[in-house]
Protein backbone atom coordinates (compact mmCIF):
# COMPACT_ATOMS: atom_id res chain seq x y z
CA UNK A 1 0.00 0.00 0.00
CA UNK A 2 2.75 2.64 0.79
CA UNK A 3 4.61 2.02 -2.23
CA UNK A 4 1.12 2.92 -4.19
CA UNK A 5 0.98 6.11 -2.44
CA UNK A 6 3.65 8.13 -4.86
CA UNK A 7 1.98 6.88 -7.25
CA UNK A 8 -1.12 8.23 -6.48
CA UNK A 9 -0.35 11.58 -5.29
CA UNK A 10 1.85 11.71 -8.68
CA UNK A 11 -1.49 10.94 -10.45
CA UNK A 12 -3.15 13.74 -8.20
CA UNK A 13 -0.71 16.98 -8.87
CA UNK A 14 -1.56 16.02 -12.61
CA UNK A 15 -5.06 16.49 -11.24
CA UNK A 16 -6.39 13.24 -12.09
CA UNK A 17 -7.86 10.87 -9.14
CA UNK A 18 -8.73 10.14 -5.62
CA UNK A 19 -6.70 8.11 -3.28
CA UNK A 20 -7.75 4.58 -2.58
CA UNK A 21 -10.06 3.81 0.37
CA UNK A 22 -11.73 7.22 0.97
CA UNK A 23 -14.70 7.96 2.39
CA UNK A 24 -16.80 11.00 1.32
CA UNK A 25 -18.96 12.05 4.15
CA UNK A 26 -21.96 14.07 2.42
CA UNK A 27 -24.25 13.32 -0.45
CA UNK A 28 -26.20 15.20 -2.70
CA UNK A 29 -30.01 15.34 -2.10
CA UNK A 30 -28.89 15.41 2.04
CA UNK A 31 -28.09 18.76 4.08
CA UNK A 32 -25.05 20.73 3.91
CA UNK A 33 -23.22 19.89 7.33
CA UNK A 34 -23.26 23.41 9.06
CA UNK A 35 -20.23 24.56 9.70
CA UNK A 36 -18.24 28.36 11.07
CA UNK A 37 -15.19 29.90 9.54
CA UNK A 38 -13.09 32.79 10.38
CA UNK A 39 -13.30 35.16 7.34
CA UNK A 40 -9.58 36.25 5.29
CA UNK A 41 -9.48 39.17 6.70
CA UNK A 42 -9.46 38.01 10.19
CA UNK A 43 -12.79 39.74 11.94
CA UNK A 44 -15.50 37.99 11.49
CA UNK A 45 -16.58 34.15 10.99
CA UNK A 46 -19.16 32.84 8.65
CA UNK A 47 -21.61 30.17 9.53
CA UNK A 48 -22.97 28.34 6.72
CA UNK A 49 -26.41 28.24 8.02
CA UNK A 50 -26.79 31.94 8.11
CA UNK A 51 -26.92 31.69 4.40
CA UNK A 52 -30.51 30.27 4.47
CA UNK A 53 -32.85 31.28 2.04
CA UNK A 54 -29.96 32.06 -0.56
CA UNK A 55 -28.19 29.38 -3.05
CA UNK A 56 -24.35 28.96 -2.31
CA UNK A 57 -21.56 27.70 -4.26
CA UNK A 58 -18.72 26.79 -1.71
CA UNK A 59 -15.70 26.71 -3.84
CA UNK A 60 -12.90 25.06 -1.29
CA UNK A 61 -9.21 25.53 -2.68
CA UNK A 62 -5.23 26.61 -1.21
CA UNK A 63 -2.80 29.01 -1.71
CA UNK A 64 -0.30 25.84 -2.43
CA UNK B 1 -3.70 25.66 -9.00
CA UNK B 2 -6.71 26.53 -7.52
CA UNK B 3 -5.37 29.77 -7.00
CA UNK B 4 -5.52 30.87 -10.38
CA UNK B 5 -9.35 29.68 -10.66
CA UNK B 6 -10.53 33.32 -8.03
CA UNK B 7 -10.25 35.79 -10.59
CA UNK B 8 -12.66 33.22 -12.87
CA UNK B 9 -14.78 32.81 -10.15
CA UNK B 10 -14.77 36.62 -9.32
CA UNK B 11 -16.71 36.86 -13.19
CA UNK B 12 -19.06 34.62 -12.33
CA UNK B 13 -20.24 35.56 -9.13
CA UNK B 14 -20.70 39.11 -11.39
CA UNK B 15 -22.62 37.73 -13.84
CA UNK B 16 -25.24 36.02 -11.25
CA UNK B 17 -24.93 37.92 -8.11
CA UNK B 18 -28.34 39.12 -8.49
CA UNK B 19 -29.70 35.72 -9.20
CA UNK B 20 -29.89 35.06 -5.24
CA UNK B 21 -26.75 33.68 -4.88
CA UNK B 22 -23.40 33.75 -3.31
CA UNK B 23 -20.12 32.28 -3.55
CA UNK B 24 -18.27 31.43 -0.13
CA UNK B 25 -14.21 30.56 -1.20
CA UNK B 26 -12.74 28.60 1.76
CA UNK B 27 -8.87 28.07 1.81
CA UNK B 28 -7.64 25.20 3.51
CA UNK B 29 -4.18 26.93 4.14
CA UNK B 30 -3.11 25.69 7.62
CA UNK B 31 -0.41 28.62 8.01
CA UNK B 32 -3.56 30.94 8.41
CA UNK B 33 -5.46 33.71 6.33
CA UNK B 34 -2.37 35.99 5.80
CA UNK B 35 -0.86 33.58 2.58
CA UNK B 36 -4.63 33.27 1.30
CA UNK B 37 -5.89 37.07 1.44
CA UNK B 38 -2.83 37.95 -0.78
CA UNK B 39 -4.52 35.81 -3.82
CA UNK B 40 -7.85 37.10 -3.50
CA UNK B 41 -6.93 40.44 -2.70
CA UNK B 42 -4.71 40.05 -6.48
CA UNK B 43 -7.81 38.46 -7.84
CA UNK B 44 -10.45 41.18 -6.47
CA UNK B 45 -12.31 38.46 -4.74
CA UNK B 46 -15.80 40.47 -3.23
CA UNK B 47 -17.49 37.79 -2.49
CA UNK B 48 -17.14 36.22 1.29
CA UNK B 49 -14.10 34.21 1.69
CA UNK B 50 -12.54 32.42 4.82
CA UNK B 51 -10.20 30.18 5.87
CA UNK B 52 -10.43 26.81 7.61
CA UNK B 53 -6.98 25.92 9.13
CA UNK B 54 -7.26 23.06 11.12
CA UNK B 55 -9.40 21.49 8.51
CA UNK B 56 -12.40 20.74 10.67
CA UNK B 57 -14.07 20.94 7.30
CA UNK B 58 -12.34 18.54 6.09
CA UNK B 59 -12.77 16.44 8.68
CA UNK B 60 -16.49 17.09 8.72
CA UNK B 61 -17.29 17.26 4.82
CA UNK B 62 -14.61 13.98 4.05
CA UNK B 63 -12.27 15.53 1.56
CA UNK B 64 -8.23 14.34 1.06
CA UNK B 65 -7.88 17.00 -2.17
CA UNK B 66 -8.96 20.69 -3.44
CA UNK B 67 -10.40 21.82 -5.10
CA UNK B 68 -13.69 20.75 -4.40
CA UNK B 69 -17.46 22.62 -5.70
CA UNK B 70 -20.53 21.99 -3.22
CA UNK B 71 -23.63 23.76 -4.38
CA UNK B 72 -26.32 24.30 -1.34
CA UNK B 73 -29.59 25.51 -1.82
CA UNK B 74 -32.30 27.83 0.05
CA UNK B 75 -33.26 25.36 2.00
CA UNK B 76 -29.71 24.21 3.09
CA UNK B 77 -29.75 20.96 1.40
CA UNK B 78 -26.57 19.98 -1.16
CA UNK B 79 -27.54 19.50 -4.77
CA UNK B 80 -24.05 19.78 -6.09
CA UNK B 81 -20.64 18.14 -4.55
CA UNK B 82 -17.47 17.74 -6.79
CA UNK B 83 -14.34 16.38 -4.73
CA UNK B 84 -11.52 17.49 -6.79
CA UNK B 85 -11.02 19.08 -9.91
CA UNK B 86 -13.44 21.38 -9.70
CA UNK B 87 -12.46 23.88 -11.98
CA UNK B 88 -13.68 27.66 -13.36
CA UNK B 89 -12.09 26.56 -16.27
CA UNK B 90 -13.70 23.64 -16.62
CA UNK B 91 -16.89 24.65 -19.31
CA UNK B 92 -18.35 21.11 -17.49
CA UNK B 93 -18.86 22.50 -13.73
CA UNK B 94 -19.44 25.76 -14.94
CA UNK B 95 -22.71 24.78 -16.62
CA UNK B 96 -23.20 22.69 -13.68
CA UNK B 97 -23.57 25.57 -11.75
CA UNK B 98 -25.52 27.00 -14.09
CA UNK B 99 -28.22 24.86 -14.85
CA UNK B 100 -28.67 24.88 -10.74
CA UNK B 101 -28.89 28.76 -10.91
CA UNK B 102 -31.37 28.48 -13.87
CA UNK B 103 -34.00 27.63 -11.39
CA UNK B 104 -36.00 30.38 -10.42
CA UNK B 105 -35.42 31.79 -6.93
CA UNK B 106 -36.60 34.48 -4.84
CA UNK B 107 -33.82 36.54 -2.46
CA UNK B 108 -35.08 36.46 0.90
CA UNK B 109 -36.15 39.48 2.60
CA UNK B 110 -32.85 41.77 3.06
CA UNK B 111 -31.08 42.16 6.26
CA UNK B 112 -29.70 38.81 6.47
CA UNK B 113 -26.04 39.39 7.95
CA UNK B 114 -23.51 36.32 7.24
CA UNK B 115 -20.55 37.77 8.98
CA UNK B 116 -20.72 37.12 12.80
CA UNK B 117 -18.06 38.59 14.97
CA UNK B 118 -15.22 36.24 16.08
CA UNK B 119 -16.13 36.50 19.86
CA UNK B 120 -19.24 35.55 19.29
CA UNK B 121 -18.42 32.61 17.68
CA UNK B 122 -15.99 31.88 20.39
CA UNK B 123 -17.95 31.84 22.96
CA UNK B 124 -20.16 29.96 21.43
CA UNK B 125 -18.00 27.24 20.71
CA UNK B 126 -16.88 27.19 24.09
CA UNK B 127 -20.56 26.92 25.73
CA UNK B 128 -21.01 24.27 23.67
CA UNK B 129 -17.63 22.35 24.61
CA UNK B 130 -18.33 22.64 28.30
CA UNK B 131 -21.79 21.78 28.27
CA UNK B 132 -20.98 18.47 27.03
CA UNK B 133 -16.99 18.40 28.24
CA UNK B 134 -16.83 14.82 27.18
CA UNK B 135 -17.00 15.25 22.87
CA UNK B 136 -14.00 16.06 21.46
CA UNK B 137 -15.48 17.50 18.44
CA UNK B 138 -17.15 20.14 20.49
CA UNK B 139 -13.72 20.75 21.74
CA UNK B 140 -11.86 20.91 18.69
CA UNK B 141 -14.38 23.16 17.22
CA UNK B 142 -13.74 25.49 20.23
CA UNK B 143 -10.05 25.17 19.80
CA UNK B 144 -9.82 26.46 16.17
CA UNK B 145 -12.19 29.23 17.30
CA UNK B 146 -9.73 30.19 20.36
CA UNK B 147 -6.76 29.75 17.74
CA UNK B 148 -8.91 32.69 15.74
CA UNK B 149 -9.17 34.63 18.38
CA UNK B 150 -5.20 34.25 19.15
CA UNK B 151 -5.41 32.52 22.14
CA UNK B 152 -3.25 30.04 20.57
CA UNK B 153 -1.43 29.16 23.83
CA UNK B 154 -5.10 28.13 25.54
CA UNK B 155 -5.98 26.45 22.04
CA UNK B 156 -2.78 24.25 21.70
CA UNK B 157 -3.52 22.56 25.40
CA UNK B 158 -7.17 22.22 24.63
CA UNK B 159 -5.92 20.30 21.44
CA UNK B 160 -3.38 18.27 23.50
CA UNK B 161 -6.16 17.23 25.60
CA UNK B 162 -8.01 15.86 23.04
CA UNK B 163 -4.94 13.83 21.47
CA UNK B 164 -4.21 12.61 25.13
CA UNK B 165 -7.75 10.88 24.86
CA UNK B 166 -7.60 10.10 21.16
CA UNK B 167 -4.06 10.30 19.87
CA UNK B 168 -4.97 9.64 16.48
CA UNK B 169 -7.07 12.56 15.80
CA UNK B 170 -6.03 14.26 12.72
CA UNK B 171 -8.12 17.03 12.93
CA UNK B 172 -6.40 17.42 16.98
CA UNK B 173 -2.68 17.29 15.01
CA UNK B 174 -3.34 20.07 12.50
CA UNK B 175 -5.29 21.90 14.38
CA UNK B 176 -1.92 21.30 17.13
CA UNK B 177 -0.03 22.87 14.39
CA UNK B 178 -2.09 26.00 13.74
CA UNK B 179 -1.22 26.99 17.13
CA UNK B 180 2.35 26.05 17.41
CA UNK B 181 2.44 28.10 13.73
CA UNK B 182 1.12 31.41 15.50
CA UNK B 183 3.72 30.43 18.44
CA UNK B 184 6.26 30.40 15.85
CA UNK B 185 7.30 27.29 16.60
CA UNK B 186 7.22 25.51 13.49
CA UNK B 187 9.37 22.94 13.73
CA UNK B 188 6.62 21.71 16.36
CA UNK B 189 4.12 22.48 13.85
CA UNK B 190 5.90 20.51 11.20
CA UNK B 191 6.18 17.52 13.68
CA UNK B 192 2.50 17.54 14.61
CA UNK B 193 1.70 17.60 10.49
CA UNK B 194 4.25 15.11 10.01
CA UNK B 195 2.14 12.89 12.36
CA UNK B 196 -1.18 13.60 10.93
CA UNK B 197 0.58 12.66 7.53
CA UNK B 198 2.03 9.70 8.80
CA UNK B 199 -1.67 8.66 9.84
CA UNK B 200 -3.91 9.47 6.78
CA UNK B 201 -1.38 9.17 3.95
CA UNK B 202 -4.33 9.73 1.44
CA UNK B 203 -4.12 13.06 2.64
CA UNK B 204 -3.13 15.30 0.29
CA UNK B 205 -4.00 18.51 1.79
CA UNK B 206 -1.96 17.87 4.44
CA UNK B 207 0.73 16.44 2.52
CA UNK B 208 1.35 19.26 0.23
CA UNK B 209 0.76 21.84 3.37
CA UNK B 210 3.80 20.14 4.93
CA UNK B 211 5.81 20.79 1.70
CA UNK B 212 4.58 24.63 1.30
CA UNK B 213 5.67 25.09 4.84
CA UNK B 214 9.00 23.74 4.39
CA UNK B 215 9.56 25.33 1.03
CA UNK B 216 8.18 28.26 0.83
CA UNK B 217 10.21 29.42 -1.88
CA UNK B 218 8.76 26.33 -4.42
CA UNK B 219 5.28 27.92 -3.86
CA UNK B 220 5.16 31.79 -3.46
CA UNK B 221 5.58 33.57 -5.57
CA UNK B 222 4.87 31.11 -8.01
CA UNK B 223 4.22 27.48 -8.32
CA UNK B 224 7.17 25.77 -9.35
CA UNK B 225 5.45 22.31 -10.71
CA UNK B 226 8.79 20.67 -11.58
CA UNK B 227 9.85 21.05 -7.95
CA UNK B 228 6.53 18.79 -7.20
CA UNK B 229 7.13 15.83 -9.36
CA UNK B 230 11.23 15.91 -8.33
CA UNK B 231 9.89 15.85 -4.87
CA UNK B 232 7.25 12.82 -5.49
CA UNK B 233 10.18 10.80 -7.26
CA UNK B 234 12.59 11.32 -4.04
CA UNK B 235 9.74 10.21 -1.51
CA UNK B 236 9.00 7.00 -3.85
CA UNK B 237 12.53 6.05 -3.35
CA UNK B 238 12.37 6.13 0.23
Amino acid sequence: MHKLIPFVLGAMLMGASLPLGWAQKIRVGEPAPDFTVPSLDGKTTYRLSDFRGRRVLIFNWASW
Amino acid sequence: MCRAQLPVWQKFYEKHDHENFEILSISMDTQGAEVARRFTEAAGVTFPSAVDRAQGLWDLYGFPVVPNGFFVDEQGILRYVKIGDFDARNPADVTAIEALLSAPSRQPPPGGDYARPLIKALQTAQEAAQHDPKNLDLRMTWAERLVENKQDERARREFQTVLDVNPKSTRALVGLATSYLDLGQKAKALAALRQASDLDPGNWIIHKQIWAIEHPEQFYPAINPDWQKERLKEEGKK
